[in-house]
């Protein structure tokens, strides 16, 4: 069998496609030739595929690097749901004894995932060092650039942690990545361009229709968003900046237009947003009002439309998000919710409250408690704990809060477009643009709403409650007569 | 959160904010544990585990700026007349809670996980599926289910579960129907999700607050049942409840005390301070104090000198009269006698 022929096989048989989708086929292949490997595909194209097939060819174990705990949760929940037992997660939450015992059976695990903290650790990178592993994978790679507005100083680790680990090959991941985010990327991780093989697919989801309401003020989008969510086919997300404004918005939605809703944000129990996630995979939601901190791993693919209720931090985070509508290829919808006057609570959210060189000194020598710093104190003592200096630290963020504010500039510039928002989106990722067939945007096609052809929306599943004896028999799958 | 709080405050008794706070996340130390009892309240010990310290004092202001709650500058709390008067409109609709008197037996929140886990698994174990994500609990947890998954006798796990579990709900709906609609819809299961507490507070009409305090007295229950009712449940939850009241540490120090050694030779032979140990006997005292010998601990000619330095019956008003040249032995009769006539007067 030839190595095509075995890469298809695995891909039927593990994973049950017939084909591979746009550029994995060529990264996984550049993988198994042992190449450093930077791939830049859209939201929803499988990019996780692209490490969990080699890792059936590998001889070692995979590690994995992910940003944010709810983002490795994910990956290992749709792992496990694929029948794979041997995935682990290394994080600040693993402690104590089931820490010891996962470090002493590291070997056994095909799939490692570790936040980038955990892998400044002595004693786990030298666990990790011990299984040799085949591969290393930097998920969303763009947070190592501090040209991105996602920056992680945490991932500026990770070049050393590579080295430490033997120099794997190295799998890099993102869905958005302009030309300058990718070349600092290779830099902070101190590769040559020339060497990684570099897969880079356009941004463009053709089938999600760009929408951008811009209304008098806060009554008007209440208004609009019902207006929306009653009239657009669900399922259907809408996002929010603040946690507090998702659940109330979820009751007030679920009190006026009758649909299912519940909220989702971090500042829930896990238990409670598996149970929605649930929920919402098993279309017993109609809607859900969330943070960003939905969505990462849901892989609902009859998603129609997502929302926007304030203005998301940069266009980054925005083709992320609206990135989870459609992923069955079929007319979905992003709408961007804009009055007058959001630009302020965004700015204000992505501000970072900088203290002074004098203050992070009296920090780095121990006259004060790292507790001075304010909210983001972790931030700044990682910087102060990796040698950086008090007067350093303070040019940079000043440097960074500019890059933010631009970032944030740039999205309120794509609400006034008097053009193609499409072209506009991919102008920023740095890609050629070229004339889109309708339906494209609103600019074009402002009576949009009446015009567009979509899918009907799944039935909501109706679940009987409040009869225990049902739901135990349901449960255990027990006849009635017993 | 606020009428949740509120619930915990008098109108005659000031309390101290933190100890409240302290009680309902479980910080057991002996102060806490001490004015827990005296203000009748050791039952919520652990209540709330997942409190945080924003969520508490934002409440805290916010009871305050509605005048439902003075808070002095000794940081006692105590009920406004308004205070008083919510406080009775919130009982008439209140969960009352049956299971606190098993306050000690588990910690709730690490119980719930692992039932859920359990059942989940079960469930799939039940429609023959293999491939799941399992609900997000904590590593331990997993590795305790696999444990006691890999022990079950698998052919029939799904119909004794179903038993032992028709059982437990049937004794939870006699307490009150509603514990059974809570734990049984609450429960994730082959392709049948389950519903948060949030949900199922709306769908039966309770206020947040009162969820709160059901799910923690469900868990109770469920607690209770498995140390009672051998079966799957408990083999799957046993290792999480606890022996008794106590921490295992003053267990050990109570078993070598009542063998007759020293508070001195205790310290000794367990490498502990001389104070821990005095704390252990005072946790003891509070919580389990039928557990100790009275007389010999705190003599009638030691109680008699200290009734004359502390005369006033109500133990909650006492200041602590320090001597010169003290190694923390006064101080530990002082509380000592303190929990005893503060037991006499509750008695």
């Amino acid at each position: 069998m030839n190595k095509d022929e075995q890469l298809h096989r695995l891909l039927r048989e593990r994973f049950g496609y017939q084909h591979f989708r746009d550029g994995q086929q060529e990264t996984i292949e550049s993988l198994l030739a042992g190449h450093d490997t930077l791939t830049v595909l859209p939201t929803g194209a499988g990019k996780s595929l692209l490490y969990q097939l080699p890792a059936y060819l590998l001889p070692h174990g995979v590690v994995i690097v992910s940003p944010l705990i709810s983002l490795m949760q994910d990956q290992v929940d749709r792992l496990r749901q694929r029948g794979e037992k041997r995935v682990v997660m290394l994080s600040s939450q693993l402690q104590g004894p089931a820490r010891d015992q996962v470090l002493n059976s590291l070997g056994s695990f095909r799939f490692i995932f570790a936040s980038p903290e955990i892998l400044a650790t002595p004693a786990i990178l030298a666990a990790l060092r011990r299984i040799q592993p085949s591969m290393l994978v930097v998920d969303e790679a763009h947070c190592v650039s501090q040209w991105g507005p996602d920056f992680r100083p945490e991932y500026l680790l990770l070049k050393r942690a590579r080295q430490a680990l033997g120099s794997p090959r190295l799998l890099m991941l993102t869905a958005t990545a302009t030309p300058r985010v990718r070349r600092d990327i290779l830099n902070k991780l101190g590769l040559d361009r020339d060497r990684v093989h570099q897969v880079i697919r356009s941004v463009n989801r053709p089938n999600i229709f760009l929408a951008v309401d811009r209304v008098a003020d806060q009554a008007a989008k209440n208004d609009r968003l019902c207006q929306l969510v009653t009239s657009l086919p669900a399922p259907g997300i809408i996002y929010f900046a603040s946690r507090k404004l998702a659940s109330q918005m979820a009751d007030w939605l679920a009190e006026q237009t009758g649909l299912a809703v519940a909220p989702y944000h971090a500042g829930m129990a896990a238990v409670d947003r598996f149970k929605i996630q649930q929920q919402f995979m098993n279309n017993r939601l109609q809607l859900v009002c969330a943070t960003s901190a939905f969505g990462m791993g849901v892989d609902k693919n009859d998603i129609r439309y997502v929302i926007h209720y304030h203005l998301p931090a940069n266009l980054e985070s925005y083709m992320q998000e609206i990135g989870r509508a459609g992923r069955d290829g079929q007319q979905s919808v992003a709408v961007l919710l804009y009055a007058p006057g959001d630009e302020g609570l965004a700015s204000q959210l992505t501000t970072i409250n900088l203290p002074s060189a004098d203050l992070l000194t009296q920090v780095q020598h121990h006259q004060l408690r790292p507790s001075v710093l304010g909210d983001d104190q972790e931030l700044f003592t990682f910087y102060l704990d990796h040698g950086y200096q008090p007067a350093q630290i303070v040019t940079a963020f000043r440097k960074r809060q500019r890059q933010l504010a631009i970032s944030l500039q740039r999205v309120v510039d794509y609400t006034g477009l008097a053009t193609c928002r499409r072209r506009f989106l991919l102008d920023y990722f740095g890609e050629e643009a070229a004339d889109f067939p309708p339906p494209c945007c609103d600019v074009d096609q402002p009576q949009w709403a009446g015009e567009l052809t979509m899918k009907s929306a799944p039935h909501p599943v109706v679940c009987q409650q409040g009869d225990w004896h049902l739901r135990l028999r349901q449960l255990f799958n027990q006849g009635n007569n017993q | 959160m606020n009428s949740y709080i509120l619930r915990f405050f008098s109108y005659h008794q000031p309390r101290r904010v933190r100890v409240i706070e302290n009680l309902l996340v479980n910080r057991r130390t002996v102060a806490n544990l001490f004015w827990g009892q005296q203000y009748g309240l050791l039952q919520w010990l652990g209540a709330n585990r997942s409190l945080t310290r924003r969520e508490y004092d934002t409440t805290i202001d916010e009871l305050v700026a509605q005048g439902l709650l003075v808070v002095d500058d000794q940081q006692q709390a105590r009920l406004t007349v308004a205070g008083v008067q919510r406080q009775e409109e919130d009982r008439d609709h209140q969960y009352q809670p049956h299971f606190l008197d098993w306050y000690w037996l588990a910690n709730t929140n690490q119980l719930g996980q692992r039932l859920l886990l359990g059942m989940q698994v079960v469930s799939e174990l039940a429609y023959h599926n293999v491939r799941y994500a399992p609900v997000t609990v904590g590593y331990g947890h997993l590795l305790a289910v696999k444990q006691w998954f890999a022990r079950a006798n698998r052919d029939q796990l799904a119909a004794t579960v179903y038993r032992d579990l028709t059982q437990l709900t049937t004794g939870l709906a006699g307490a009150d129907p509603r514990l059974a609609t809570v734990l049984t819809d609450g429960l994730v299961g082959h392709d049948l999700p389950a519903w948060t507490n949030a949900q199922l507070g709306k769908q039966l009409g309770m206020a947040p607050a009162d969820m709160l305090v059901l799910s923690h007295d469900l868990l109770l229950g469920v607690a209770a049942y498995c140390q009672h009712v051998p079966g799957p449940l408990h083999d799957l939850l046993a290792p999480l409840l606890n022996e008794g009241p106590l921490s295992k540490s003053a267990v050990q120090t109570l078993n070598l005390y009542q063998h007759g050694h020293s508070l001195t030779q205790i310290a000794a032979q367990r490498h502990l301070k001389l104070s821990t140990v005095r704390e252990h006997l005072l946790e003891v005292a509070i919580l389990c104090p039928a557990q100790l010998d009275w007389d010999q601990l705190l003599p009638a000619r030691k109680r008699a000198a200290l009734v004359k330095r502390y005369p006033d019956p109500d133990v909650t008003t006492w200041h602590f009269q320090s001597q010169a040249d003290d190694d923390g032995a006064a101080f530990f009769d002082y509380r000592l006698f303190q929990i005893y006539q503060g037991r006499e007067a509750h008695e």
